[in-house]
């Protein structure tokens, strides 16, 4: 297919490959630096190569000059960090441990403290009851003794009493009836008189 | 070859060179064609900055994912405003 | 030249696109394979720049970090946390010297965009672009067949879980979306972005320019010029964010490679 529209002498159109020549020979746009009509989205060649020898270039300089000694910088630092933190940690534990410790002791000095104050009371408990049942067993041997005292008082007074209330009944009725009354022979009057 | 006898009779009628005609053409189609491809794209990147913008500010700790993740976006969404805008360049100064 | 107003009824005419894109010749010129030109000298000072930052970093002493060295680091850490850990993990840092690579060569590439003097993103060629991203396919595929040997491209093409019948349909267009259109479209990614900037930055320029020169139309000055520091500064952050997004679609093919399973 080859079809050209020409208007004065120009080429308007053409719809193939084939060179034209003359003014319009710049359709190569690989080598379109003498003045004519190139396509500006294909790459040209001179571009490309120096384009691809400079990034190689970097690529290169990068992976083996100029990253090592400044990733060698950030490992050893990263890694100063690391034991830095590593050594924090541990000091962390340790103080971790020494309060655990420190808990621990102050736990079973209290526990020491508690057991102690308990026996105490315990002791002080069973002083205290033994203090109370010897106070006890002489209050009532006292009270024994005194109810015995009384007892024998009692009953001595009550003899005594009986004694003179006899004597002082059979005088006063020997006096009312105006003769001696035998203190013997009245004897059981008196004693159901004063319901012994 | 319909374009080109057209063309053709429209060159002989009137006194406009065929070159200022090929421009024209080749300049309003160029528009034409950054100006369609420009929509899609145009409505695709303000909707995914729209959901990036949101997700940002329900959750901010995430920022820096969801920035990258736009940027990607972005750069897969504008590739067809940008082939536009190749064969803008291709029709207008070709 | 910047004006048809000679001709025409006046207007601005905007550059062919040849003239804001391709550069003379400095080194070697006729040459078409060694011609060496702006291109070349913006990817060699890619080579250059960060090679002196790292060579001054590393012959730094002592464990805290100063001056370059900080630099150095600073970018490290941001490619190690940024880019490689969340797509790798910690068996990613094997490939860390070329994913740094991609990134400061990228950077430098597209940096130049808004510096004086050179005002050409170097990947607004498709050269540079073109051929990272060839490096970064050829490295995720080495990458896939040394860990996984040829059960990679089984487990690309005919990925578990899929009823036999379906293969049919699922194989080509795995093998196309990811042999044939991720390295393409992994380039042109970087490609059109450094062009669509340049271009527009050459836009806001030429109108400052030329609404400079024209005289009665001065008054929208005020608006194109702050339009071109506006972009100006867009641009520096597209620079930067092309250039991470690139290193991190690297990185993420071959985390892929690594894992297939996922």
């Amino acid at each position: 297919m080859t079809i050209h529209v020409t208007f004065d002498g120009q080429t308007a159109f053409r719809f193939t490959e084939e060179e034209e020549e003359g003014e319009h020979a710049e359709t190569d746009s690989h080598e379109g630096d003498d003045g004519g009509v190139t396509n500006p989205v294909l790459p040209v060649w001179n571009e490309v190569f120096w384009a691809a020898l400079f990034f190689f270039a970097l690529w290169a300089l990068m992976k083996f000059v100029l990253l090592p000694p400044l990733m060698a910088v950030r490992a050893e630092r990263e890694d100063k960090i690391r034991a830095a933190k590593d050594a924090a940690d541990s000091v962390d534990a340790d103080l971790g441990s020494a309060t655990a410790d420190y808990d621990a002791k102050i736990s079973a000095a209290r526990d020491e403290a508690n057991s102690i104050i308990g026996q105490a009371r315990e002791e002080a408990d069973n002083r205290r009851a033994e203090l109370q049942a010897a106070a006890d067993a002489e209050i009532a041997d006292l009270r024994a003794s005194a109810d015995a005292e009384l007892a024998t008082a009692r009953a001595s007074a009550l003899g005594n009493m009986r004694g003179d209330v006899g004597d002082l009944a059979v005088q006063a009725a020997g006096q009312v009836i105006g003769s001696d009354i035998d203190r013997s022979a009245a004897q059981s009057t008196i004693d159901r008189v004063l319901g012994s | 070859m319909s374009i080109a006898s057209t063309a053709a009779q429209v060159l002989a009628q009137t006194d406009i060179t065929a070159d200022e005609l090929k421009a024209a053409e080749g300049a309003s189609s160029a528009g034409f064609a950054y100006g369609l491809a420009a929509i899609g794209p145009g409505i695709g990147i303000g909707y995914l900055v729209g959901q990036a913008v949101q997700a940002m500010a329900r959750q901010p700790e995430s920022a820096g994912t969801v920035q990258t993740t736009m940027f990607l976006g972005i750069a897969f969404t504008e590739a067809l405003a940008l082939i536009g805008f190749v064969v803008f360049i291709l029709l207008k100064f070709v | 030249m910047l004006f048809a107003a000679e001709e025409g009824g006046g207007g601005l005419a905007f550059p062919p696109i040849e003239n804001i894109v391709e550069w003379a010749p400095i080194l070697f010129e006729g040459n078409s394979l060694l011609e060496f030109n702006k291109i070349g000298l913006i990817h060699f000072l890619g080579l250059l720049l960060p090679a002196i930052l790292f060579f001054v970093a590393g012959r730094q002493k002592g464990l805290v970090p100063s001056g370059a060295r900080n630099v150095a680091e600073g970018i490290i850490d941001f490619i190690e946390t940024q880019v490689v850990m969340p797509t790798m993990g910690a068996e990613g840092m094997r490939y860390f010297p070329m994913l740094l690579s991609f990134f400061l060569y990228i950077f430098i590439g597209n940096i130049t965009e808004v510096i004086p003097f050179f005002q050409m993103p170097a990947n607004a060629r498709m050269a540079g672009p073109l051929v990272l991203a060839l490096v970064a396919w050829a490295a995720f595929i080495i990458v896939g067949v040394k860990h996984n040997g040829m059960g990679y491209f089984k487990s690309v093409l005919f990925p578990s879980g899929v009823p036999k019948a379906l293969y049919l349909l699922v194989t080509p267009i795995e093998f196309l979306s990811t042999f044939i259109i991720r390295p393409f479209s992994h380039a042109v990614r970087l490609f059109a972005n450094m062009l669509a900037g340049h271009i527009l930055l050459v836009t806001f320029s030429v109108l400052c320019i030329g609404l400079w020169a024209a005289k009665p139309t001065v008054i929208v000055e005020a608006l194109t010029f702050p339009g071109l520091m506006l972009f100006t500064a867009f641009e520096i952050g597209v620079s930067l964010i092309q250039a991470f997004v690139f290193t991190i679609l690297a990185s993420v093919y071959i985390g892929l490679a690594l894992h297939p399973e996922h």
